[in-house]
């Protein structure tokens, strides 16, 4: 089985080379463009879809960016490397699915370009950490550099034109995927949910529309599109991200307050699970290692350990499961080799250290009344997280 | 503080605020925290994008539907109103003029803005945009004579003016 080199280099989308933070796993921004006077790829035949791709991928040959990218047409790569694709957020499942269609990815992994997708053009731009605005600067710039040659379907009125109503205008889709297993475990994450939906924001599972969270990562994104400059649409959303972030501090902070016990048990129970279990299907895996990811945050595990997570969280994946172990596996043996690969990479990681958990709420643990009625006063009781290293967006 | 809303189901205080797109109809619905779980207001009913995604799938009213064998469809691509009620997506740029009528309908619920007023196009696109624009309002234009809707004919005079200008800007005067 063949495998493109672009898999192996350590450039996984969650760090980037960059220290992964606490909370914002990675923010990403996509910009959907069609070429002016061609039929949307659904419409288009064939023969113009080869076209389409090819003025496409002449134009995005000159960029500085693409030097030494990858440039695959969905057709020229297996099944199991278009998952691959998927997994790394790379490409969308409509795209691998469809099969016809192509990407153009940086080197870097950190710009990829779908090409006869649902529109002509989806530019995407991935950062780790709360990097929102420098990913909106190089989606912009890669799509300024573009329209160069490229001649966009776009008017004065509707802005750009896209397949679906839903994007039309910027066609701008920013996104942030957040670790908030604090409101998950606290049971508040419906109420988040539903209080960023009235204000124009959609919250997804990892795997975009319509999929199941897993590992308490969720992705949350603009809905509008039409009416706003990209500037206020992606304020609004830092707005709100800012405000999760600290909500999800404060339920992690009332966990330990609260309910340490508890907590405690599910960070060891999955590092047992992480360096002891010889089966592990993916959704489990997701969840031990989010709790490694909350232990570090909570200065339980060495800072590095969080990187470790990130990686894993995207190894652990069926395609990326095969790929490392080069032969296709079937779900049962994919589970077998999973809990090697974990149980080899947390070898050399100490079991969480309680010292600092027990220090948080040992020294002088507020009666359970005065507590309670403190929180019924004010909503949110807690002045000082415990956050040490609080992801803070560059403005 | 402001009145509370009451819950449509019970008459307590309202927490849970739902914006529906039932029948092409916009509705909101107020549920306090119990009735809402009660009545199924889980993750499922608050993707948005799918509420939009399924108003899409209905035509905009029964009367405005048009009547059998002459129905919407797009000169430049072939798709017709009917096909875009099923499959949600736009076959073409030109669709957007084509479908003008039902697509402002549409945008006017899944959208909060009704113009763009973000990024302009620079370079190749900006030409011809700048162009196409023209040639829309020149048509407009005279639809406005005809109709001896004189105060629009002049309105758009002065931008077919100011559009002209823009390209001439644009294309090096060669408009
Ligand atoms: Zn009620
Ligand atoms: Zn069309």
């Amino acid at each position: 089985m063949e495998f493109p080199p672009f898999i192996f280099p350590e450039s996984e989308p969650g760090a980037h080379g960059q220290n992964a933070q606490p909370i914002v796993l990675s923010t990403r921004i996509r910009l959907a463009r069609n070429l002016a006077g061609c039929p949307f790829p659904a419409k288009a035949r064939a023969l113009q879809r080869r076209q389409i791709q090819k003025r496409c991928f002449d134009a995005l040959a000159t960029l500085p960016r693409m030097r030494d990218g990858h440039f695959l047409a969905m057709d020229s790569i297996d099944n199991l490397n278009r998952t691959l694709l998927v997994e790394r957020h790379l490409i969308s499942k409509e795209l691998a699915s469809a099969k016809t269609g192509a990407v153009a990815i940086s080197h870097d992994q950190t710009c990829s370009v779908m090409v006869n997708e649902e529109d002509h053009l989806r530019i995407q731009v991935m950062r780790g950490g709360f990097q929102l605005l420098r990913a909106w600067r190089t989606a912009t710039h890669v799509d300024t550099a573009l329209e160069r040659t490229l001649a966009m379907a776009y008017t004065g009125r509707l802005g750009y034109l896209t397949a679906c109503p839903t994007n039309v205008g910027t066609g701008l889709r920013a996104s942030a995927m957040l670790h908030l297993p604090g409101l998950v475990f606290d049971g508040e994450m419906q109420r988040v949910i539903r209080a960023v939906n009235q204000d124009g924001l959609v919250v997804r599972g990892w795997h975009g529309e319509g999929s199941e969270s897993t590992g308490c990562i969720f992705q949350v994104s603009n809905q509008h599109t039409l009416g706003s400059p990209e500037q206020a649409i992606l304020e609004h959303l830092v707005f709100w991200l800012r405000h999760i972030i600290e909500h999800e501090q404060h339920a992690r902070y009332r966990l330990l307050r609260q309910n340490a016990p508890r907590l405690v048990d599910r960070i060891m129970r999955s590092y047992g699970t992480l360096t002891l279990a010889h089966l592990l299907k993916t959704g489990e895996a997701m969840d031990a290692l989010s709790c490694m990811r909350l232990a570090c945050d909570l200065g339980m595990l060495p800072l590095e350990t969080r990187a470790l997570v990130d990686r894993l969280t995207l190894r652990c994946q069926p395609a990326h499961i095969q790929a490392i172990v080069k032969e296709k596996l079937n779900p049962a043996e994919r589970t077998f080799i999973r809990a090697r690969l974990f149980r080899e990479a947390f070898a050399n990681t100490p079991p969480p250290d309680l010292a600092f958990a027990r220090k948080l709420f040992s020294p002088s643990p507020a009666p359970e009344r005065s507590l309670r009625r403190r929180r019924r006063n004010k909503p949110n009781p807690t002045p000082n997280p415990p956050e040490t290293d609080a992801p803070q967006p560059e403005i | 503080m402001s009145k509370e809303i009451p819950c449509d189901s019970c008459g307590q205080p309202a927490t849970v605020h739902l914006t529906k797109i039932t029948d092409n109809k916009v509705t909101k619905v107020h549920f306090c925290e119990k009735c809402a779980a009660k009545n199924g207001v889980g993750m499922d009913a608050l993707l948005p994008m799918a509420e939009a995604l399924s108003a899409m799938a209905e035509p905009v009213s029964e009367s405005d539907a048009e009547p059998p064998g002459k129905s919407v469809t797009c000169p430049r691509c072939g798709l017709t109103l009917g096909e875009f009620h099923k499959g949600h997506r736009l076959g073409c740029a030109a669709c957007y003029s084509a479908f003008g009528q039902e697509l402002g309908a549409l945008l006017r619920k899944i959208q909060p803005g009704r113009a763009h007023c973000g990024k302009k196009p620079s370079g190749a696109t900006l030409r011809i945009a700048t162009h196409e624009n023209l040639e829309d309002v020149r048509k407009n234009l005279r639809a406005a004579v005809e109709a001896e809707r004189y105060e629009d004919a002049a309105r758009l005079r002065d931008r077919i003016r100011q559009l002209e200008q823009e390209l001439s800007l644009i294309t090096g005067g060669e408009a």
